[in-house]
Formats: structure tokens, sequence, C-alpha cells
């Protein structure tokens, strides 16, 4: 019997002078954004809620990957399940960071400006859903949600360095069952709710699996990302091979499809039945300067990695892999950014001085919140019961 | 390495159980195609050919007397055709989607079914290409649904979901089709080598192609199954996606809604693995397969059914809340009709058939025991035949002008059609049972328990 040897690997504070300067940096230009809400007329929530969403999307793409892998008794992913529950354990930031978007409602949402309502039937109609008390007790209970499955993840992995008991590994197993049933139901509703609504008449069935989409993409690169920058500075090089690359870029591949799919037919149904109340959403990002936008979501976020991650030499190149992957995540951007800014700029827009500011403010929150939470615990589940079946494993 | 990776919270279980030498594998396998056939297949046989009979009967009189002899009016002018063609399109995608994307999933479980799966895909697409084909009216015209350059330069309408369903079908069928004939090529040749009559050794030897097991034929074997697995893979998506375009590009309230291509592919694999696990249950019983067709096996396809049941449950709760939430009367007068309207038992039995059925299979007592997995597998069956009968009619009869609001009922050659189409869909099965190998040999050989015992830790991939 082949053995592989399993030692754990811990970054010891080697990257604490990096998340200083994330910290920092995001210090800066928080107070930097909070100086300038006031002083300009642009008051930057429409790119403060994309940036929120951004970052959300890929927390939420890793609480979902580590459910899947669970759920599904998955082998391979062993060794790489850590950096997904490092980004899933970002839900308390994400609740953070959802403050000034509820007190920032008022700027944001059409529904919750009563004069307006006042002379809008539909909206009077859909006032038992979109109300603020109510929306706030939602988005509360959806973090509540996040917030629990993803500790409970979280712990249970981190335990097991520790003990290596393996009831604890079925214990995830059990939660994974209900956890995906919450998830499905939270993150679509979420997506309805935070976004969909900025639109207040527009509605499509499809949208909550849209965001989860973007999420369970955005998700993948970032931990690509991630393993392969530690890689870089000599961390997990002996544990996360070409062959984990190879399958992380295989799942990439396959949610690039998936994304297209899922976006082209809730395009293509509203494109070709025409009716006007569900064309006005496509209308404002088909016109004027969002056309481009459009375009380069259909060309950006779709063709060039359909055609270049397509074989598996590329997937398996590491420098390759990294380039496509941050690609797909700055078009994840785009998505998002295309998602909210057209309904609130129809004609286009130029990011202003704070939208610069609210960007670099919630990445470096980001990156600092993720830096610590790597420096505090193993690099990977080392203990898990499975974690030689995942090194061992190769692509025949 | 960790201590634990044997315990049993987290062990991987063994797929093939009982005497797992290659010479038993391939005998049990090969046993239906050199002994006489039991009783009950001869019994079975029968019921299918005279279904058979009855279909083409239904059909010769549906084509002498014209489409009036079914129930169809104005407005409901898609009824049972339309239902069964979906339904049976729908049956048909377990078995690519267990040879296609779980093998690209490494799910190593996937040899002990495959096979079969894809021979009820193929029948199941089958049974479904008829009901267009006899609902166009002019059967005679038929090849005009193709492209077909004519001196009339007569083209259909590019521009239409049902052409495009012609063509999704038929890729479908065809790369089916081939995927299930590269795969049998090594076990035909089997047969071949097994044969006990001259015309079996010579129909067997023609169809495995010459193949002699060589490592240059396993290279080429490899290679093609693997890009059949790709080709396949988006077209698990793509056949059921264009079918829900069918109702989806359309404004009719009920059918116009953008989740409908992955809900009807959610809902297409519900109900092919449904059909797997009724026929399975029931067959390897009668051809003593229990030791590769484990309970584990069962259980696992019982889970798959629970997952896409709950998705198939999400898709008819979001519909529901997004008419709601939309304030759109007309929409949510759809919907409501569905549920309280003059189809209020056709949408009640869906319900509880794809939605409360499935969720008993959180049950490891109903997902691991036969007999009440096959129950509720039944449920599921019929619920999807509802489902597709509520959709289409439902919001059929009540069409944009309350004057012209009517009730569909089917007649009696409505309903026997789609009973001889199972006779046709039974007897294809049958005479698969008998002759070819229901089980792949070649694969199931490669995860055997002896042949990793150096690799304790990929002995075939299922897991507790």
């Amino acid at each position: 019997m082949k053995s592989v040897e399993v030692k754990a690997e811990q970054l010891s504070g080697r990257f604490s002078k990096f998340t200083q300067i994330h910290v920092a940096v995001a210090a800066i230009f928080g107070l930097v954004s909070l100086v300038l809400v006031n002083s300009q007329a642009n008051h930057g929530l429409p790119m403060y809620l994309s940036v929120f969403m951004f970052f959300l999307t890929i927390t939420l793409g890793g609480l979902f990957w580590v459910t899947i892998f669970h759920l599904t008794r998955s082998g391979w992913s062993v060794v790489v399940r850590r950096l997904f529950e490092h980004l899933m354990n970002r839900v308390g930031l994400m609740a953070l960071l959802f403050i000034p978007i509820v007190l920032g409602l008022h700027g944001l949402y059409e529904w919750t400006h009563e004069a307006h309502v006042m002379h809008d039937h539909l909206l009077q109609v859909k006032a038992p859903y979109l109300n603020q008390p109510f929306f706030i007790v939602r988005s509360i209970v959806y973090f509540i949600v996040w917030f629990v499955l993803a500790r409970g993840f979280f712990n249970d992995s981190t335990q097991q360095d520790i003990n290596g008991d393996p009831l604890l590994t079925a214990r995830s197993q059990k939660r994974s069952t209900y956890g995906i049933l919450l998830y499905a139901i939270t993150i679509s509703f979420a997506g309805i709710d935070w976004i969909m609504t900025l639109t207040p008449h527009w509605y499509s069935t499809m949208f909550g699996v849209y965001i989860f989409a973007g999420a369970a993409l955005s998700s993948l690169c970032m931990v690509s990302l991630l393993a392969l920058f530690l890689r870089r500075n000599g961390f997990l090089s002996t544990v996360i091979s070409v062959e984990h690359y190879h399958d992380l870029g295989k799942l990439i591949y396959g949610f690039v499809i998936f994304w297209a799919y899922i976006g082209f037919s809730q395009y293509f149904l509203i494109w070709y039945a025409n009716i006007p109340e569900e064309t006005m959403f496509y209308l404002s990002r088909n016109t004027a300067a969002w056309k481009a936008v459009s375009l380069m979501l259909v060309f950006g976020h779709f063709l060039v990695p359909f055609v270049l991650f397509m074989s598996r030499h590329m997937k398996r190149n590491r420098v390759i892999h990294a380039c496509i992957a941050a690609w797909i995540l700055l078009m994840h951007a785009i998505d998002m950014v295309w998602l909210v800014l057209p309904t609130f700029y129809p004609n286009g827009y130029m990011p202003t001085v704070l939208d610069i500011a609210i960007i670099i403010a919630l990445a470096a929150a980001y990156g600092a919140a993720v830096w610590k939470g790597l420096d505090t615990v193993a690099l990977f589940a080392h203990q898990d019961p499975r974690v030689d079946e995942s090194m061992r494993f190769e692509n025949v | 390495m960790s201590k634990y990776s044997e315990h049993p919270a987290v062990a991987r279980t063994v797929l093939v159980k009982g005497d797992t030498s290659y010479e038993a594998i391939t005998e049990i396998v090969h046993r239906p195609a050199i002994t006489k056939p039991p009783k009950w297949w001869h019994i079975g046989l029968s019921a299918g050919i005279t279904g058979i009979a009855l279909l083409f009967s239904m059909i010769g009189y549906l084509l002498f007397e014209g489409v009036g002899v079914w129930g169809l009016n104005n407005p409901v002018g898609w009824g049972y055709a339309i239902v069964n063609f979906v339904f049976w399109v729908g049956i048909g995608h377990a078995g690519t989607l267990i040879s296609a994307i779980l093998f690209l999933f490494r799910q190593n479980w996937r040899t002990s079914i495959n096979r079969f799966a894809e021979a009820m895909t193929i029948f199941a697409v089958i049974c479904a290409l008829i009901f267009p084909g006899i609902h166009i009216g002019r059967v005679w015209a038929a090849h005009w649904l193709f492209p077909i350059p004519n001196q009339m330069a007569m083209w259909p309408n590019f521009r239409s979901p049902l052409l495009w369903d012609v063509f999704a079908v038929s890729t479908y069928f065809t790369v089916s089709l081939l995927f299930w004939f590269v795969g049998l090529v090594p076990d035909l040749a089997t047969f071949r080598d097994r044969a006990k009559t001259k015309i079996s050794k010579f129909v067997y030897g023609i169809f495995s192609l010459g193949w002699r097991g060589s490592s240059r034929h396993w290279l080429h074997y490899e290679k093609a199954y693997l890009l059949l697995a790709a080709l396949a893979t988006p077209l698990v998506l793509s056949v059921h996606s264009i079918v829900s375009f069918d109702f989806a590009v359309s404004q009719v309230p009920g059918w116009h809604t953008t989740i409908f291509p992955p809900y009807f592919v959610a809902g297409a694999i519900f109900s092919g693995f449904a059909m797997v696990v009724t026929l399975m249950v029931v067959a390897r019983k009668l051809f003593g397969l229990e030791s590769m067709i484990t309970d584990r096996h069962l259980e696992i396809m019982n889970m798959i059914i629970l997952a896409t049941g709950t998705m198939v449950g999400y898709a008819y709760a979001m519909e529901f809340f997004v008419a709601w939430y939309s304030g759109n009367v007309v929409e949510q007068y759809a919907f409501v009709n569905r549920a309280f309207g003059p189809y209020w038992w056709a949408y009640w039995i869906m319900v509880s058939c794809n939605v409360i059925s499935p969720q008993l299979f959180w049950f490891k007592k109903i997902r691991t025991t036969p007999w009440l997995m096959f129950v509720v597998t039944i449920f599921v069956n019929i619920g999807m035949w509802f489902e597709r009968f509520v959709i289409t009619v439902t919001s059929l009869s009540r069409d944009f002008l309350p004057s012209s609001w009517g009730y569909y009922s089917p007649t009696w050659v409505d309903v026997m059609t789609f009973v001889g189409s199972f006779g046709l869909f039974f007897t294809l099965l049958l005479l698969f049972m008998k002759f070819l190998p229901m089980i792949a040999i070649s694969e199931i050989k490669a995860v055997l328990p002896h042949d990793h015992a150096d690799h304790e830790t990929n002995k075939g991939g299922s897991n507790e």
C-alpha cells in the first residue's frame, strides 16, 4: 500500500504584515469613502451594493462548495476544502458590511419611497412583500442561516485538525443535507430581495439561480487563485497538486457553461416572448453605453473562457490557470455591476473617486479578513479521514 | 496519514459483493443469453407485443379517421400526444446523465447501472419520437420536419422551438445510441466468444466489430468513450431545455417563465431515475443481480431522486411565489387556476407524487428497502406524467379569451395509444434483457475490490 506523508502546514504569521497593510488600506479608504459620501452629489450606494454582492457571492460560493463536498462525500477535494471554508467564514464580515445598505435603503430601493408608492398601483399591490420591516427581517434571517451553517462546518473541520475524529465528518455530512435546502432558499431570496427588487416591477423566476451560478463560479476561481498564491510562497506545494488544479479547472469550466446557460435561458425567454413588463430589465442593459457591457459579458464571461479553458493543458498549467481564474473574477465583478448600475444610470456611468474608494476599501477589508482567517488555523484539513485519498488522487 | 480512513462513519463501501471473480461476473451477466428464458419473460413479451399491436392499431385508426379521434379541442390544441412526448423524453434522461455526467464526476458506482439505464433511455426516446410524429396531422409529410432542400423552396420555420426539438431529440437519440453501442462492443465480444450457436456467434461477431481486446483496441475505446461522454454532457441539458422552450417562449401564462429550462432538466432526471429504480428493483431480483446492483446502488439513486425531486419542488414554489410577487393578475390567475380550478385533481396528484413522495427518501429505511422504493418511484412516474399534463392542459384550457375557455378530456384513443407505447417500451426492454449484457461487464470488473487491494482509498468510489 502506498502511503503518503501528511504534514500539517501553517502560515504562522508569514503574512501578518500583508494583513496589516490590508487593514490599513481598508481603514483609510473606508474613511475616504465616508468623507466623500456627504461631499459628493453621487452617494456611491449602487457601486457599494455591486461590490458587496461580488464578495457576498464569493462567500456564499464557499459555503455551497463546502456543503456539496460533504453531501457527496467527496474525496479529492479534502485538501482544498479549507480554502473554501475560509471564504464561507466571511459571512460575519458580510453581515457587518450589510449595515450601510440597510442605512441606505432609501437611496437604493424605489419601493421604500412612500410618496412614490402612492402613485404606483403595482407597488401598492406588492407592499406586503416590499416593505422595510419585512425586508430587514428577511435579511437578518438569511445571515443567521448562513452564519450558523458556516460556523458549524468550520468548527467541525478545525476541531478535526486537533483530534482527527471521523464523527465530525459524519456530523458535517449530516448538516450538509438540510444545509443545502436552507442554502438554496436563502441565496435565491437574498438575490431576489437585494438585487431583483431594485427594479421592483420586473420579475424572473430564474433570478435566484442566476445569482447562485455566479456564486459557485466565482468562489472556485478565488480558491484557485488563493491556492496558487500560497504555492508561490512555498505553502501547500506538496499538498495541492496539479491534479487538484485540474479538477478545480474542470469545475470552473463547467460553471462557466452553467452561468451562460442560466443567463442565456433568462435572456432568451424574455427576448422571445417580448412582453414589455419583462423586457424592461434588458432594455436598459441593451441600449446606450450598457450594450457594450452586456456584450462584454457574453464574450468575456462565457466565450473567452469557454474556448481557452477547454483543453486539459490549460487547466494544468498554473500560470494560464491563474490568468483565467483572475479574468473570470473580473468578469464576475462586471456582472455584479451590470446587475445593479443600469437601473440607476440608464445612460451609462463613469466611476467616481468615491466608487473607487469603496471598491478598494471593501476589497482590502475582505482580503484582511481572509488572511487573518488563514493565519489562525492549519492550511488544510490534515486530519480529515479522507486526506490520503485526496492527496493520492490522480486524473487518469 | 489519518488512522481513521477505515472508520465506519467515513469508509467507502464495496461496490460488488459476493463472488467477485472475473469468471463469476461474466457468468452471471451472460447467463440469460444462453439459457432458455423463464416463463415470466414469455408472458411479459406477449403482453408487450399486444401493447405494440394496440399502439399501431390506434395509430392506424388515427391516420384513417384524422386527429378528431383525439380529445383535442379549441383552445386545448395540445393534449395527450405532447404530454406523452415530454414524459418519455424525460425518462430518457437518466441514461445519458449516468453514463456521461456521472462518468465525468468519477462516480464509479455507475458501472452497475449505466448499461441498463442507457438502454432504457434509447427505448424511451423511441417511444417519445412516435408522438410528435403522429401529431402533425399529415403523417405522410413528416419528413418536412427536416430542412430538406426542395423545388418549392419551402423550409421549416427556423425560429420555432418545435423545429429545434427535431434537431435536439434526433441528436440526443443518435449520440445516446452511439454511446451505448461503443460501451457494448467489448461485452459483445465476450458474448461472441461464449456463444453456443453458430447464428449467435455470427450476429454478436458482426456487432462486436472484430474486438480482440488488444491494448490498442482499449486505447481507442477509452478515448472514444471519454469523447462521447463529453459530447453527451451538454445534450443532457440541451434536450429538455429545448423541450421547455416549446412552452416557455410563448406568452401563455403558466408556460412563459424563465426558470423553465433548468426546471425541466431537473424534472427529466428525476423521472428518468425513478424509472430506472422501478425497473432495476424488479430486474435485479428476476436475474439474480443483487451482488452487482446492491442496495447501496439503489440507495444512491434514491438520493438523486430526492435531490432532483426537491429541485422540482423549488421550481413549483418559485413559480408560485413570483406569480404572486409579480402583481400580474393574469399570471396569478394561471397558478390559482392550476391548484383550485377544474384541474385541481391533476395538480394535487402532481404535487403529492413529485414533491411529497420523494421526501420519504429522507428515511434510510425507505430508500434501502426495495419494495418501498418501488412504490415511491411508481408514484414519481405517475407524478411526472401529471406534471406535463398540468402544464400543457391547464394553461391552454383557460386561454386569453374567456369566451373560448373549455375543458379537455382524452378519448379512449388517447388513452390506448399511451398504454400501447408502454407495450413498445417493455418489448424492447425484455429483448434487451434477454440478448444483451445488462451490466457493463468490462466496466464493473474495473471497480472490483480486489483490483484495488494496493489502493485502499480508491475502492471504486461509493461511500457511506
